[in-house]
């Protein structure tokens, strides 16, 4: 492959990698909210912070309910955004000892089938439908009835933009698999024991 | 019949196919259900609860908080370094004898099995905290991978557990009678491990060698590196199972205060460093996205795979007549064990449970009904767990080899099956003799 | 035709389990066999709390629901769901098919091409399980309760800790003390779940749900193609299924309690005056639902205005209290 595709693969690869490099820093606020549950359960507080009229995402109150919610926000976008990052490092799971012994053209040929035919329909279903749950979650407001998070539609949102990235990962993938099959050269599978 | 069913069992012939490929395990699954959709002309629409299932099911769920906790957890007491100096300082318990380390990760394996209770939670931890420390010291790694997957399912036999939670649901028994009664055979199980790994010890020591012994180091200083190295981490992992026995938190939240201890502990014992920290957040993120997204792909395909009547299948499979009820019993057993090659636990509760419960009850094993479901329910558990392990379809080798892709999965296979040999030693055990099971529950009433 | 039905429950849970499939047997024998339904139990294709959108979206035909379950995109079906201090069952009945009940829901439903049949109607619920005793309001103050709804709000009104502990971590952390009290349903399905082994008090009366309606939920298509005659039955079949399920629910409450008496927890009514306070707060609670949504307020009016215009009937009705 040429140098300028090469690079623009880079570049897109390290573009799509990002919002799970950003999101990944969410772990600190998910420990420091639960935590912060425990100890409002041990003094009995219900609601943490009050203030007049509402606000985006935290609606009327800071409750221990919106702690749960938070919760369970932080790891859908761990899981979602984290899911395309991981993809591009190779770190989802796989049955390969049987692979590892084919020639590195089969396997190539293999992984381009696989993006093409198994992982880009299921980015496209998710795009297809999500997109419509995320549109009704937004028209009627979805949020907590507990005096949660009033919000359902940014993780509702979140779903099919991050398969729409993971999407764009699997083409910008299927081309560097298209570029090796041509030229006759394969990259190693890379294992990445650090960022 | 195979005619009726022709489209669940391309499904699976398919699945277990691309799944030898080596193309990602969640694909696969998401893939193959969404091709055989098309192929059977399934209107599309029915493919959009794919996408509920997916938020619902997994995403929305504040149980699976606990993942990322104990993954972090785990990662932070690696990376400073604070688990290796636990798993030596265990270890050196046992002097020059071999398998230490072995003895070490069972230790920490039940400890954790009592405050885990998610598949993937506890088996990705405990491959974080030794299978390094028992690479360095030159174990077999079959041995080694084999251990921590089958100590690290434990979690979701020992109570609290969820898979016990949603056969209770299930079966209609009060999930207390199924905590008491999966004790013992969580204790029988941990007991054949340790066993096995004395037999290891005696037979095969090169598997497991000693660790290397430090000579001649003052008094003082091996009770100070004992209180960091043992006492401390040991008290951290103690306070995880602590704040759930006293009341502080729910099994969830005590994974958070694992994590803030954990980050606490490496900042005092200085092993903490931005980028150790840095490192530990990123992995965090992979490794929780990639267990979860085999439960994304496992979702999808069991939709698909139920509407072009993969459950009537499975129904069909459990007709049975005028046969013992122990043989009847045995033949369940081993059904729901081949099932669990190919299919997630929660789709076997909730497919097989409703069709085996009314006949498990019907049966005269001498005891009143509600004993014979749960006495069902347990060895229905230690079946299951089984299943996680078994290959090739097993997700806790998925999640092992997810901590350490340097392992090759034949490795993990391989080192897997002495203990899937043991856990059905336990499980015939179990259906052997019932007051195993029964006994704790009916001493609480 | 067949078709495909989800249910938002185990269709092993006591009463509300089999509920929807007794309805398509009725239906079936009804219509000769012309309208076939299938029944699946929770989570066969979506998760319960996707029931409603499948059905919207025409993924699946129809749901059996409990309508309390859709009130984080419709909220007047937190109302119609379990009103705390609400109506008795058969003031409900009433209100349902003739106080202008149905039409409401229909109203909130149309927007998502969903019909609504009232097709389950629960009996009260228990107050909770407690492990803290309760004599005035102030034993409210941080109480760590599990308790969902509109009945959550008014607890967190007087100072209580309400959280949304999932139903399966509900035993543990009141075994642990995590929780002081939870609430969950009724005696015959509280029982099962072994909460009498870990809970001191069982309270009584269920202030936060007097009664609940479940119900079937047909994509409108597939209820326009049905034809009058079928919808006909279907409506009738869900009024047969509701005496089924009256009777079933009545008679399963008095084993289910002596149960929970035989295993140690004691069966304790709320004290007057703290049922005084909760009430209070639960029209607090409710006004302020009101004042966000239209439907809500217009469903609370028509509520109140219904109790209060068949109350008198109740009452003329007493007899003095028996004394043998
Ligand atoms: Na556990
Ligand atoms: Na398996």
């Amino acid at each position: 492959m040429g140098p300028d595709m090469s690079r623009i693969l880079s570049f897109a690869r390290a573009l799509l990698s990002l919002p799970g490099k950003i999101v990944a820093w969410l772990i600190i606020p998910l420990i420091l909210s639960i935590v912060l549950s425990v100890i409002a359960a041990r003094f009995g507080w219900s609601t943490l912070l009050d203030w007049d009229g509402s606000i985006p995402l935290f609606g009327e109150a800071l409750t221990v309910n919106s702690l749960v919610d938070l919760q369970w926000y932080i790891f859908s976008l761990i899981v979602l955004f984290g899911g395309v990052w991981a993809y591009f490092d190779e770190r989802h799971v796989t049955v390969d000892f049987i692979a590892l012994s084919l020639k590195p053209r089969t396997r190539a040929y293999i992984t381009l089938f696989g993006d093409l035919f198994l992982l880009l329909p299921l980015c496209i279903l998710v795009i297809r439908y999500g997109s419509d749950f995320a549109a009704i979650a937004w028209r009627t407001g979805e949020g907590s009835n507990q005096g949660g998070l009033a919000a359902h539609w940014l993780i509702k949102g979140a779903l099919p933009t991050a398969f729409g990235l993971l999407g764009l990962a699997a083409l910008t993938n299927a081309l560097r698999t298209l570029c090796e099959l041509r030229k006759g050269t394969f990259h190693e599978t890379e294992i990445h024991h650090d960022s | 019949m195979i005619a009726d069913y022709i489209w669940p069992i391309s499904m699976l012939l398919a699945l277990v196919l691309l799944l030898f490929s080596g193309y990602a395990v969640g694909f696969v699954l998401a893939g193959v259900g969404i091709a055989f959709a098309l192929l059977a002309d399934v209107p599309t629409v029915f493919l959009s609860m794919g996408v509920q299932r997916i938020y619902s099911g997994t995403l929305t769920n504040w149980l699976l908080a606990a993942i990322p906790l104990f993954v972090f957890m785990g990662l932070m007491l690696e990376k400073s370094g604070i688990a290796e100096r636990l798993m030596r300082s265990l270890a050196a318990l046992a002097g020059r004898l071999p398998g230490g380390y072995a003895f070490a990760v069972v230790v920490i394996g039940v400890v954790m099995a009592a405050s885990t209770g998610i598949i993937g939670a506890s088996v990705v931890l405990m491959g974080m905290m030794s299978l390094p420390a028992m690479r360095a010291a030159g174990y077999d790694m079959r041995l080694a991978t084999g251990l921590v997957a089958a100590s690290g399912t434990l979690g979701i036999l020992i109570p609290p557990s969820i898979m016990l939670i949603i056969l209770g649901d299930q079966l209609r028994v009060p999930i207390g009678d199924l905590f008491m009664g999966a004790i013992y055979p969580g204790l029988i199980l941990s007991g054949l491990y340790f066993t096995y790994i004395v037999l290891n010890a005696i037979f095969r020591p090169s598997h497991m060698p000693a660790p290397p012994q430090t000579d001649g180091v003052p008094v003082l200083h091996a009770v100070l590196s004992l209180a960091r190295d043992l006492v401390a981490p040991m008290l951290l992992i103690l306070s995880v199972l602590g704040t759930i026995i006293t009341g502080v938190a729910t099994p969830t939240e005590s994974a958070a205060i694992g994590a803030l201890g954990a980050t606490l502990l490496a900042a005092l014992t200085g092993g903490f460093s931005f980028g150790a920290f840095r490192h530990a957040v990123f992995e965090t993120t992979k490794t929780t996205a990639m267990i979860a997204f085999v439960m994304i792909g496992a979702t999808v395909f069991s939709l698909v795979f139920r509407r072009l009547g993969g459950d009537a299948m499975v129904a069909d499979l459990f007709h049975f007549e005028n046969v013992s009820p122990y043989v009847t019993l045995a033949m369940i057993m081993a059904l729901i064990f081949v099932l669990g090659f190919f299919l997630d636990w929660v789709e076997i509760s909730l497919v097989v449970i409703p069709i085996v419960a009314p006949i498990v009850a019907s049966l005269d094993f001498g005891m009143p009904t509600s004993d014979v479901i749960l006495w069902f329910a347990i060895a229905l558990a230690v079946n299951l767990q089984t299943s996680f392990l078994t290959p090739p379809f097993g997700y806790a080798l998925f999640y092992l080899r997810g901590v350490d892709p340097t392992i090759p999965i034949g490795t993990i296979y391989r080192g897997v099956i002495p203990f899937v040999l043991i856990q059905m030693a336990a499980l015939i055990l179990v259906i052997a003799i019932p007051s195993i099971v029964l006994s704790l529950p009916h001493s609480m009433r | 035709d067949t078709y495909e039905l989800q249910s938002t429950f185990g269709l092993n849970v006591p009463s509300i389990g089999p509920s929807p499939q007794n309805f398509a047997r009725m239906v079936s024998a009804m219509t000769d066999g012309e309208v076939e339904i299938n029944v699946h139990g929770a989570g066969d294709f979506v998760p319960p709390f996707e029931v409603f959108g499948a059905v919207s979206s025409g993924a699946l035909d129809m749901g059996f629901d409990w309508s309390g379950y859709w009130s984080q995109q419709i909220p007047v079906a937190n109302i119609v769901g379990s009103m705390p201090f609400g109506p008795s069952p058969e003031i409900a009945l009433g209100w349902m098919y003739y106080g202008g009940g149905q039409e409401i829901i229909q109203k909130a439903y149309d927007p998502f091409n969903v019909h609504f049949l009232p097709c389950h109607l629960v009996i009260a619920e228990a107050g909770g399980w407690f492990n803290k005793e309760i004599t005035s309001l102030d034993d409210f103050q941080g109480l760590n309760m599990r308790i969902a709804g509109l009945g959550g709000l008014a607890l967190a009104k007087l100072g209580a800790n309400t959280q949304t502990v999932p139903a399966g971590e509900i035993y543990l952390s009141l075994e642990t003390g995590r929780l002081d009290a939870a609430e969950f349903s009724a005696p015959s399905l509280d029982v099962g779940m072994g909460f009498q082994r870990v809970a001191k008090y069982y309270y009584f009366p269920g202030w936060q749900q007097q009664s609940a309606w479940d119900s079937i939920i047909v994509n409108k298509a597939v209820w326009d193609d049905l034809g009058e005659e079928n919808q006909t039955i279907m409506e009738d079949a869900c009024r047969a299924n509701i005496a089924f399920n009256l009777a079933d629910q009545v008679n399963t409450q008095a084993p289910a309690i002596a149960q929970i008496r035989e295993a140690g927890a004691e069966v304790r009514r709320f004290p007057d005056e703290v049922l005084v306070g909760l009430r209070k707060a639960a029209y607090e609670v409710m006004d302020e639902q009101a004042a966000k949504d239209p439907l809500f307020a217009e469903a609370l009016e028509s509520l109140k205005a219904y109790m209060v215009s068949v109350g008198e009937w109740p009452e003329l009705q007493n007899f003095p209290p028996a004394s043998e």
